[in-house]
């Protein structure tokens, strides 16, 4: 699927990049700044009870866009330098909102609209929708969670669970045997770090739910362990402010007791991961 | 001024018990704004980059060749929009280095998705 070429100059100049969905008339706190300064080149849109954040077509959208196109290939590195740039320039816009709104709907990447207009159709015709989606997160903020976990300190947690008592075996001076009776003792070790691995998973799942915190997406990646201080556990983690000081308390329960454990926390973050999959009908 | 509870423990992600990191690492921007958030779809979208086609190579692009290939990924050698243009320029090294530790398992993720044919 090739991409498809940009609009043409004049096109453009209508155009308008969607950052965000918020409330209308949004404030995070009396006397807090307003939208109107998040970006010299941002405006606000509304829409009955919902505003836009839109501007102009970012000049690094589009230079990343004449990068990727097949007939230039100007090189790896200046698309990547191309695409970073437009990115964080989303990114930037998108994290400014969070700061001065009750509640945000980040938008994917890339989404230009063709007018104002249309920005404003998109409202209308899905006001319900996302007005439903504000309010479920309202007052909430995206972090991201990555679990590290020294390999050795994680090995001596396997060897601690319960194993069958040492048996006698009869061929165990056959060469061949002692290749496999080896290869069968790495396959053990490995599956009780897996077990260890997701236990820790299960020991995180219910230190949030036990303080109220029960929108989690996690990922376990139990067939690590080959370098020293590996990742075992991807979580992105929606949590209201007010329980922020709790959901640290939870990571530290967790980490207390598991020797070499350790958190890495990002954030705040807009909730990218949890608009529940909206796509918005358009037309 | 938002709060931030987690302000006092120290920047990185190894060395303590908890640490923290901002929003700046590129990965984790990378991993939200062109898998996530809200789309919309329909001819309305005015079209300036395949923000599908993008992501997935973009991530292949700055991941490892190696672990790729280690999933059975190879198609970019001979995809000529990836042969062109490439260098070997060792000052790049580093940061594809600090890159590929973050994208690894976003990569593993895509190489599934890939591999049973689907796609968000």
């Amino acid at each position: 699927m090739a991409c498809e070429p940009g609009p043409c100059p004049s096109d453009r100049m209508h155009a308008r990049y969607l950052y965000a969905i918020v409330p209308a008339r949004t404030a995070s706190a009396p006397g807090a700044p307003g939208l109107g300064d998040v970006d010299p080149h941002v405006e606000v849109l509304t829409e009955a009870s919902l505003s836009a954040v839109v501007g102009p077509v970012p000049a690094s959208l589009v230079e990343a866009a004449s990068a990727l196109d097949e007939e230039h290939r100007p090189g790896r590195e200046r698309t990547l330098g191309a695409v970073e740039a437009a990115v964080r320039d989303h990114e930037r816009v998108v994290e400014r909102v969070l700061e001065r709104a009750t509640s945000v709907l980040p938008i994917r990447f890339g989404t230009v609209l063709p007018s104002s207009e249309a920005a404003r159709e998109l409202l209308g015709r899905n006001e319900e929708e996302l007005g439903s989606c504000l309010e479920a997160l309202r007052g909430r903020r995206e972090w991201g969670l990555k679990l590290y976990w020294d390999t050795d300190s994680a090995e001596e947690s396997a060897r601690t669970l319960t194993s069958s008592p040492g048996t006698t075996d009869p061929d165990a001076d056959r060469p061949g045997h002692r290749f496999f009776a080896a290869k069968r003792a790495e396959l053990t070790r490995a599956d009780r770090r897996q077990d260890v691995y997701f236990g820790m998973a299960s020991a995180l799942e219910e230190a949030l739910q036990s303080v109220g915190i029960v929108q989690v997406q996690m990922q376990v990646h139990a067939g690590v362990g080959a370098s020293p201080n590996a990742c075992v556990l991807d979580a992105t983690v929606l949590v209201a402010q007010d329980d922020e000081e709790r959901f640290l308390g939870a990571i530290e329960s967790v980490l207390r007791g598991r020797t070499g454990l350790s958190a890495s926390i990002s954030g705040p973050w807009p909730p990218y991961s949890f608009v529940g999959g909206l796509p918005l009908a358009a037309q | 001024m938002t709060s931030d509870p987690f302000a006092g423990y120290p920047a990185g992600t190894s060395g303590g018990s908890i640490t923290r990191s901002d929003t700046s690492n590129l990965a984790d921007i990378l991993e939200r704004v062109l898998d996530k958030g809200v789309v919309v779809a329909g001819d309305i979208v005015v079209s300036l980059v395949d923000v599908e086609l993008l992501s997935i190579r973009l991530r292949l692009l700055i991941a490892s060749v190696d672990k790729a290939k280690e999933m059975g990924i190879n198609w970019w050698e001979t995809d000529p929009w990836l042969t062109k243009g490439r260098d070997g320029d060792g000052s790049s090294a580093g940061e594809l280095s600090e890159r590929l530790e973050r994208l690894e398992s976003t990569v593993e993720r895509m190489a599934h998705a890939l591999e049973k044919g689907s796609k968000r």
